[in-house]
């Protein structure tokens, strides 16, 4: 008769999983590098292992060694000591970063997506409202990639603020932390927060952007690109097998049924083949924007 | 000899009547105190033989296990649960105060009195709880060690650390450990902010526990509390303390609970709620009747009064009668203390019953002693002459009407029968004084007058008449007759004790309710077992029963989990980590920087795990994320608001800190103790308010409950119910078999007495008339009335019931008089118009005072009340019409021959 269960549901919170570990070796290895998402590492352990155990399943080989990293700085030091064969990482690192690394961009992740710029309602008329003032969000670890490609001065869809010359006179304050950005932007102590548009509609179902209004918004981009590092793919015969396998089932791994899960942690329905014209474009916008001609470090 | 001995007294009262009068008042006197040592059993049981087997086990039941009538408080339930929650837990916990009136009250069980139902669960279940808790004793022990809010706080802040929490959310390695199973610890942190704002803000604050029941899930019942199985009535079960004192025997409690009532009402104004139960219904219906009798007997005494003046044209006399009977009644009381030594719920009714009857015997004294006043112009030979005449009549009508309650002395119904010897003796002391005491008054009253004192014949002259048209008087009474003869086929009999009472009460309103819109019954049948296998053998059987007859079952065994040997087994791991854990006092010092400091992490790790939880897709992440965001605003909240505050303001949060981590670790220590006790649950150290549900007073003897399903106040569906109970033991007890026995002896009973003292009277009658034809005749009124009675009910739409049953005997015993006043005179005088002019109307005021008496009752609220006045109305008014009526227009028939 007594099924008292509340109380108890509260010390059920506390238990911990056994990690699954399987010993491999030689495995290829994957990082994931985007900056600006929330979570941390240790956040992505499971994660990880569970697209470990993906991966593993679908090519038959050992389980691969995987890396997130959200931060620029954290994922350039783990990537100083190795490089990875091959990476999902976003497009503002890649296009940051492609030289230095000798990446190659083979799948992009659908569908693409939209960055918001958000500021408490009535704040930002005009886009000098803006000039000098901190603009919080986990796209200004990239700051270039916003100002160049995101919202430059010749940005249509920003050019509908009123006096539009570009983001470069904002005060960047790159955080992984939206919520509480969402939440000094509330108390005016920031002057916009910048989201990923799934970021804002989340927020928007919370009901946390009700004094919040919508300032500008850029084009749609794949959310995250999967790249092969320096020398994988530069010639057929460097290539190996395994690589092949790794880069096969993630272009596949929409059409696996337990995948899914994988994919929504992911933010994305699928990788498909880079279409490479327009990463061209983009690539050369983004070298050549402000007549910048090298950005390679 | 009866002459004889009426002349011999007649002589001794007219020379001697100081004595007599002084004889009675000591009599009177002396009997005092015997009248004030008159016990008065109020418990229902007491109608009841002890030596019948259903009642005797029914009073072994109460002595071994208390007396477990409750009253039941029934809050609907509404649209807002918790709020109707919040009315029942305030009555429970202000009933509870109540110890001077009540035994306990129970609105749920409590969780950490059933050790958080843990030995219940399963074993996935608890192997899953045992390793939660042993991998996380750190956390625990941090919890226990949280001392102060700020330590509260921070351990949330390291609980809620993203990292930690978002790699168990991302792995997804066992679905049912999530954001579902962390709703728990985020509830205590929500009450923890909240409360320290409230407290902050000097609010007043809800307790911990009382936050954390309210969001319980699964269904009310699951959560341990009374409620109905469609959940849309809460209870509050109350056993109330009796008191064999008073008539309702719960009187001051229900006074008390219902004042506590009222004011939660106030509270909680969109919550219905009232009461219900035997012991209220029982106590409200001994209330309302005694307001109804209250104010019959007021319009009886007015209108009885008014007949008197109307009638004699004078007050001294009539008075003088009230004085008579008022002792005779005394006398009565005195005998019942010195024979009986107690009154009941049943027997209380005769001096009620002898107000009407008794009268009679002086309203037939005094209109004859009129007469002979009028005639003889002197005191002392109108006495004699009535004595001498009427006073025969009197004496032979009221050994008749006593000998027909006596005859309830051979039913199988003890109230009745002990009413029945109260009510007849009481008939006879009244006879007794009319013919001695009243004359003698009447001789110093009058006697002081002189020669004044004078009297008027009382007369009804259309009652002449009567005997001057016999044909057309026969005729129209048996075609009457004859043509209500169809209507006795179908007379109706309604045993529904529940439709007896007001139905504007709310113990009956409440009743309806509960029977109409839910499965729950306040009426149970107990089956007692000496040991738990048997326990369980009936409690299967009666759970294979018919859902239709039994809605739920309880006994010990709902409170004892499975094998527990084995279940506390699988707690080892667990019972081992949590052992070592100490749980400080708190502390009452507030740091209100570091409070704020841990507030601002706290918020922080809240906003990024939030924002983790608010990627998923899952609704139930989204609304995880929802609540997360909510405390972390809340934490900001607080936290700016404690820079901002000075001094005193902060101050307040000390006692709240002391409270509220206080409760937090005594909530903790409670489950652990829950935890680490290895003792299995077993009847011995049940909680107290279980154990005195369910088990005896010496632990020997175990109660299974079966609850009714269904409408036990009706005949059929009890009988259905008893029969099956019955079938599974043969030896249950309970309220509903009392019941079920006793009215069906009662209305036995009632027939039994009816035909018993139709008998008597007819046997009485022929040996002192000594005649067949006179005491056929004598009788007619009496039957034909009844017959009329009978004929007229299902016309008048009226029912029969085991309240207006008891009319059956009054109107036998009353009904009778009239006839034998009739033929009395008219054997005396030989002569029809006689008997027209001054009997007829001496029975006709005898019947309209009965009538008057009983009539009042008619507008009782009660509805068994009412309908006894009606039956009686309508009986003396069929009695009355074919006594003055139809049998002098007999007598004149028998005139002519």
């Amino acid at each position: 008769m007594l099924q008292q269960r509340g109380i108890l549901l509260l010390f059920l919170f506390f238990s911990q999983f056994p990690e699954k570990c399987r010993g491999a070796d030689a495995p290829p290895s994957l990082a994931i590098i985007q900056p600006g998402r929330p979570g941390s590492p240790k956040a992505a352990e499971g994660f990880l292992a569970r697209l470990g155990e993906y991966l593993a399943s679908q090519t038959g080989l050992a389980r691969p060694t995987l890396s997130y990293q959200n931060t620029p700085k954290e994922a350039l030091a783990a990537l100083e000591k190795k490089n990875p064969d091959l990476g999902i990482v976003s497009l503002g690192f890649y296009l940051e970063h492609r030289k230095r690394f000798g990446l190659k961009a083979v799948l992009e992740a659908y569908p693409l997506r939209k960055y918001v710029l958000v500021a408490s309602e009535g704040r930002v008329k005009t886009a000098s409202d803006l000039d000098g003032k901190l603009v919080m969000g986990g796209p200004l670890y990239e700051p270039k990639f916003v100002q160049r490609i995101l919202f430059p001065e010749a940005a249509k869809t920003a050019a509908r603020l009123a006096d539009w010359q570009g983001a470069s006179a904002w005060v960047p304050k790159p955080t992984t932390r939206v919520s509480s950005a969402l939440y000094q932007l509330g108390k005016n102590r920031v002057g916009a927060v910048l989201l990923y548009d799934s970021q804002y509609e989340s927020m928007k179902n919370l009901g946390r952007l009700k004094k919040v209004e919508k300032v500008i918004e850029s084009s749609y981009y794949p959310p995250a690109v999967i790249v092969a590092f320096r020398g994988a793919f530069k010639s057929a015969a460097t290539v190996s097998e395994e690589q092949r396998l790794l880069i096969t089932a993630l272009e596949k791994i929409s059409t696996v049924k337990d995948a899914g899960e994988i994919l929504q942690q992911m933010g994305c329905k699928e990788f498909r083949r880079v279409r490479s014209g327009w990463l061209n474009e983009v690539e050369k916008k983004y070298h050549f924007e402000r007549g910048e001609k090298n950005e390679e470090k | 000899m009866l002459k004889r001995l009426l002349i011999s007294l007649a002589t001794f009262i007219t020379r001697q009547p100081w004595l007599t009068a002084g004889l009675y008042m000591i009599l009177a006197v002396g009997a005092i105190p015997a009248v004030l040592k008159i016990e008065f059993k109020t418990d229902q049981n007491d109608l009841v033989g002890a030596d019948l087997e259903y009642n005797r086990r029914y009073l072994d039941f109460l002595k071994e296990f208390g007396d477990l009538e409750f009253i039941y408080v029934v809050i609907e339930v509404g649209e807002d649960q918790q709020e109707a929650l919040a009315a029942a837990r305030e009555i429970r916990e202000r009933v509870e105060q109540l110890d001077e009136h009540v035994e306990w009250a129970l609105d749920r069980i409590p969780a950490e009195a059933m050790r958080y139902g843990i030995l219940h669960r399963e074993d996935e279940e608890l192997e899953v709880l045992a390793a939660a808790l042993a991998e996380n004793r750190d956390l625990l022990e941090k919890l226990g060690q949280a001392d102060r809010l700020e330590s509260l706080f921070s351990f949330f802040a390291g609980l809620l650390d993203p990292e930690e929490v978002g790699r168990r959310f991302a792995s997804g390695e066992d679905n049912h450990i999530g954001p579902g199973a962390a709703g728990g610890a985020i509830s205590l942190l929500e009450h923890s902010l909240a409360s320290t704002l409230a407290a902050l803000e000097g609010r007043e604050v809800d307790s911990l526990t009382r936050r954390l029941e309210a969001e319980q899930g699964g269904s009310l019942r699951e959560r341990g509390y009374l409620a109905t199985d469609n959940e849309k009535y809460l209870l509050v079960e109350i056993l109330p303390k009796k008191d064999t004192g008073t008539v309702e025997l719960i009187r001051e409690p229900l006074l008390e609970i219902r004042k506590v009532l009222a004011d939660v009402q106030l509270a909680h104004p969109e919550v219905e709620l009232g009461l219900t139960g035997r012991p209220v219904l029982q106590a409200d219906e001994m209330m309302t009747t005694d307001k109804d009798m209250k104010r019959a007997t007021l319009a009886a005494l007015v209108g009885v009064f008014a007949l008197f003046v109307i009638f004699f044209r004078r007050l001294g006399r009539p008075l003088l009668c009230i004085l008579t009977l008022s002792i005779a009644i005394l006398l009565t009381f005195a005998l019942t203390a010195l024979t009986i030594g107690y009154l009941t719920l049943l027997s209380i009714v005769f001096a009620a019953m002898l107000v009407g009857l008794g009268i009679d015997f002086g309203i037939h004294f005094i209109a004859r002693y009129q007469e002979e006043l009028k005639r003889e112009g002197e005191v002392e030979a109108a006495i004699r002459n009535t004595i001498g005449t009427t006073g025969r009549a009197i004496v032979i009508g009221g050994i008749t009407t006593a000998a027909a309650f006596y005859m309830t002395l051979f039913v199988d119904f003890k109230g009745l029968r002990e009413l029945g010897f109260i009510a007849g003796s009481g008939v006879l002391i009244c006879l007794f004084s009319m013919i001695t005491l009243l004359p003698a008054l009447i001789i110093l009253f009058d006697s002081r007058a002189g020669r004044k004192a004078s009297a008027r014949t009382i007369r009804v002259p259309f009652l002449e008449l009567a005997g001057s048209r016999p044909l057309p008087i026969i005729t129209i009474a048996g075609v009457m007759t004859g043509a209500g003869f169809f209507s006795l086929a179908g007379l109706p009999y309604n045993p529904n004790l529940l439709e007896l009472q007001d139905q504007e009460l709310d113990s009956v309103k409440y009743e309806r309710l509960l029977i109409e819109n839910s499965d729950f019954s306040t009426w149970y049948a107990a089956f007692i077992v000496a040991d738990i296998e048997e326990a369980r053998r009936r409690q299967q059987s009666l759970e294979a029963l018919d859902k239709e007859v039994i809605a739920r079952t309880e006994s010990v065994l709902d409170y004892l989990p499975d094998r527990q040997l084995e279940k506390l087994e699988r707690l080892e791991t667990a019972r081992s980590a949590l052992a070592g854990i100490v749980i400080p006092a708190a502390a009452e010092e507030v740091d209100a920087k570091k409070l704020g400091g841990a507030l601002e992490l706290l918020q922080g790790n809240l906003f990024d795990l939030a924002d983790l939880a608010a990627e998923a897709n899952e609704e139930e992440g989204r609304r995880f994320a929802a609540r997360l965001l909510a405390a972390a605003d809340l934490s900001g909240e607080l936290a700016e608001l404690l820079e901002n505050s000075p001094a005193g303001k902060i101050a307040r949060l000390s006692p709240f800190q002391r409270d509220w981590v206080t409760e937090v670790n005594g909530l903790l220590s409670s489950l652990q103790a829950a935890v680490i006790e290895t003792t299995p649950i077993s009847p011995t150290n049940l909680p107290d308010i279980l154990r005195s549900r369910l088990v005896s007073r010496d632990g020997s003897e175990f109660i299974v409950y079966a609850y009714a399903n269904g409408d036990l106040w009706q005949e059929e569906t009890m009988r259905h119910f008893i029969r099956e109970m019955r079938r599974i033991d043969p030896e249950v007890t309970g309220a509903p078999v009392q019941v079920y026995e006793s009215a069906g002896r009662m209305r036995e009973g009632f027939e039994k007495a009816a035909l018993y003292s139709l008998g008597v009277v007819f046997l009485f009658l022929l040996a002192e008339l000594r005649s067949l034809r006179l005491t056929l005749l004598a009788m007619v009124p009496l039957l034909v009335g009844l017959l009329w009675l009978l004929e007229a009910l299902p016309l008048l739409k009226l029912d029969f019931n085991l309240a207006n049953f008891f009319a059956l005997p009054i109107l036998i015993g009353c009904g009778v008089d009239g006839g034998v006043h009739i033929i009395h005179r008219f054997r005396e005088s030989g002569s029809v118009l006689s008997v027209g002019k001054t009997t007829a109307a001496a029975v006709t005021l005898s019947f309209l005072t009965t009538m008057i008496g009983f009539g009042a009752m008619a507008t009782a609220s009660h509805r068994g009340v009412a309908s006894l006045g009606l039956m009686m109305i309508i009986g003396l008014l069929c009695i009355l019409a074919a006594t003055v009526v139809l049998l002098p227009a007999l007598l004149k028939l028998t005139e002519r021959k």
